[in-house]
């Protein structure tokens, strides 16, 4: 530790050995930043996404080709053969959502709020006579918590004949499921109201379940695939049976696809980097020569410099690493709380985003930069080495 | 066995031999003057016997040790702990200041500072450069500069002192004092002293010279 911190004092004397090891310090954290923020952005939207489907499909969609149909036990025990761990039974229908001069086409959703928020994991709560509406929605419509709403819905909509019912709601809440869409376009009354609007008894068009547990991000969607191929076959053909990813499967395709592309790409930035540790230890080679030369003539070893050269770089490696988890932090809060970073809902469908990094991304930005951080050490490492000390000795004298 | 042994030694830098088959003893605690003209070879012996080279052919055995068969570790141990090097160059880090500067092979070797910066400030004295142990290299002379070049030889109380044209950059009457003052530091640290020279005048101070012409001892 003495000899290293010795040559690391040769090293590092003078203004510009400093300063150039800050720059490639810099260049190195903000690449390995840059990598970890696109990443985190793209995992970030695929997991937000996933979240926010599943608070308003639940895990698995049930309907019929037919429109409405009964729950009954027949269709219960079906059901039951996927082991779902939340079932509920949901009337949807469309609408038009009136306020203030201004309408929206919306869907309306009749829900048993227990069920429902078990199946979803949204919290909601719809009291009677009451519509819970989207956030966005409730924006663009300027009705806040408290004000009224007017709905009109086909009457009788099992067989769309007659004129259009209209029916005068307060709004008693707000909510988000995360997706830009659904906070504009989804509201919810109480199952047994919009029964009643509908004239549809007690038969529904939705069934929604949860094979499992909502509250908790899905590491893998093999047991909702599982389950769906349990539905197929034991459901009767008039049923369909999709999955919670199924109305936005091209856009979660698309990201995965482009994590890879953009993983491809964002390694030049890491090579830039790494000519820059290059740069800096070609430089200081040349620089420190005598000081080398004359370290390994009073008994610095091979070894001793290998181990200099790794000690630095892992040194460098290590600092970037925390800078870039730090920057990349910086950005996330940029994310959620400058204007100018947020992202516009209605292209990118999220309401909002943030990054979300796991293990296995850190994993391999860092592995990856370590890596090439390593062979940046083995050249510096090399060009000692491929020169004899005497020859070392006699060249940088003489110079 | 003799101290240093060197048997059948050959050094060849591509084509070109430097050095052929050599053969010669010294005893431990020697003072020993290595004469020739420039390009003769007697660097290049020097270094073989700092552990800086290896062979290209030969044994060259010092205190038992073949130096030929050591690996790039114990060379290097063996570079630190028993060699001291007087370079005509000075070569003290500009970034150090000169006590730094003869603190470095004990750094190097990770041995403790109590007894070198015992032995510092006492060779300081005697060679009158106290004064310099704090400032750095380009803020003293020439003539204190090889001064601290020979303490920071000393400061692990080397067995063998190796010596490249010491006077190589003085005038006749420093050259003397030079000389003279290496003869008794050796003798003093109980060290075995080679003294690489192109002058006769410097060789003459020395009680045996080794004469090497193209390679090969002549006398």
């Amino acid at each position: 530790m003495k000899s290293y911190l010795a040559i690391f004092r040769i090293v590092l004397h003078g203004k510009s050995a400093g300063k150039i090891l800050l720059a490639t310090l810099f260049s190195f954290t903000f690449s390995i930043a840059v990598i970890l923020c696109t990443f985190g952005l793209m995992d970030g939207f695929d997991h937000l996404l996933k979240s926010g489907l599943r608070h308003s499909s639940g895990d698995l969609l049930v309907t019929n080709k037919r429109g409405f149909f009964f729950l009954d036990n027949d269709l219960q025990q079906a059901i039951s053969r996927a082991n779902p761990i939340a079932v509920a039974p949901v009337i949807q229908t469309e609408a038009f959502a009136l306020h203030d001069g201004k309408s929206r086409g919306v869907l309306v959703r009749g829900i048993e709020n227990h069920n429902f928020s078990q199946a979803t994991g949204l919290k909601i709560s719809v009291p009677a006579e009451t519509v819970v509406i989207g956030e966005e929605l409730s924006k663009q419509l300027n009705a806040p918590i408290g004000s009224e709403i007017a709905l009109t819905l086909a009457r009788g909509n099992d067989s769309s004949e007659g004129l259009p019912s209209v029916k005068l709601l307060k709004v008693s809440g707000t909510i988000k499921h995360g997706i830009y869409q659904k906070d504009l376009r989804f509201a919810y009354l109480n199952k047994n109201d919009l029964a009643e609007l509908l004239g549809v008894g007690d038969r529904v068009n939705l069934v929604i379940l949860a094979t499992e547990p909502v509250d908790q991000p899905l590491l893998s969607l093999d047991p909702v695939k599982d389950a769906q191929a349990t539905l197929r076959h034991n459901l009767s053909s008039d049923f369909y049976a999709k999955p919670f990813w199924s109305e936005y499967a091209f856009l979660i395709e698309a990201v995965k696809v482009e994590k890879f592309s953009i993983s491809l790409i964002l390694q030049l930035i890491v090579v830039v980097a790494v000519f820059n540790i290059m740069a800096f230890v070609i430089y200081i080679m040349e620089k420190k020569a005598q000081d080398f030369f004359f370290l390994r003539a009073v008994g610095l070893s091979l070894k001793s410099l290998m181990n200099f050269w790794l000690i630095s770089v892992l040194m460098i490696w290590f600092l970037s690493c925390i800078g870039a988890h730090l920057l990349s932090l910086l950005f996330n809060w940029g994310l959620q709380n400058l204007p100018f970073l947020q992202i516009p809902g209605e292209i990118y469908v999220l309401s909002s985003l943030s990054i979300k990094l796991d293990l296995q991304a850190y994993i391999t930005v860092y592995s990856v930069s370590l890596v090439w951080v390593l062979f940046a050490a083995l050249i510096g490492y090399w060009r000692l080495k491929s020169r004899p000390i005497i020859q070392g000795l006699r060249q940088e004298f003489s110079a | 066995m003799s101290f240093i042994q060197l048997e059948n030694v050959e050094k060849s830098f591509g084509n070109t031999q430097v050095l052929r088959g050599l053969n010669f003893s010294i005893e431990s605690k020697e003072l020993v003057a290595i004469r020739g003209a420039s390009g003769s070879g007697k660097s290049t012996l020097l270094y073989l016997l700092g552990g800086l080279d290896r062979p290209s052919s030969g044994r060259v055995m010092i205190d038992n040790k073949n130096l030929t068969s050591l690996d790039d570790e114990a060379l290097a141990k063996f570079r630190n702990e028993s060699v001291g090097f007087v370079f005509q160059f000075h070569f003290l880090l500009p970034s150090m200041t000169c006590g730094d500067n003869i603190l470095l092979p004990s750094r190097i070797g990770g041995h403790s500072r109590d007894q070198v910066e015992k032995d510092t400030k006492k060779l300081a004295k005697i060679l009158g450069v106290t004064h310099c142990l704090s400032k750095f290299p380009f803020e003293i002379s020439g003539g204190e500069q090889q001064r601290i070049n020979i303490i920071r030889a000393l400061s692990l109380r080397p067995k063998i002192l190796l010596c490249d044209e010491p006077t190589g950059n003085l005038d006749s009457k420093n050259t003397e004092k030079v000389a003279t003052l290496l003869k008794n530091l050796a003798a003093d640290f109980a060290a075995t002293l080679l003294v690489v020279t192109h002058d006769d005048r410097v060789a003459s101070y020395f009680p045996r010279k080794i004469v090497i012409e193209d390679g090969q001892i002549i006398g």
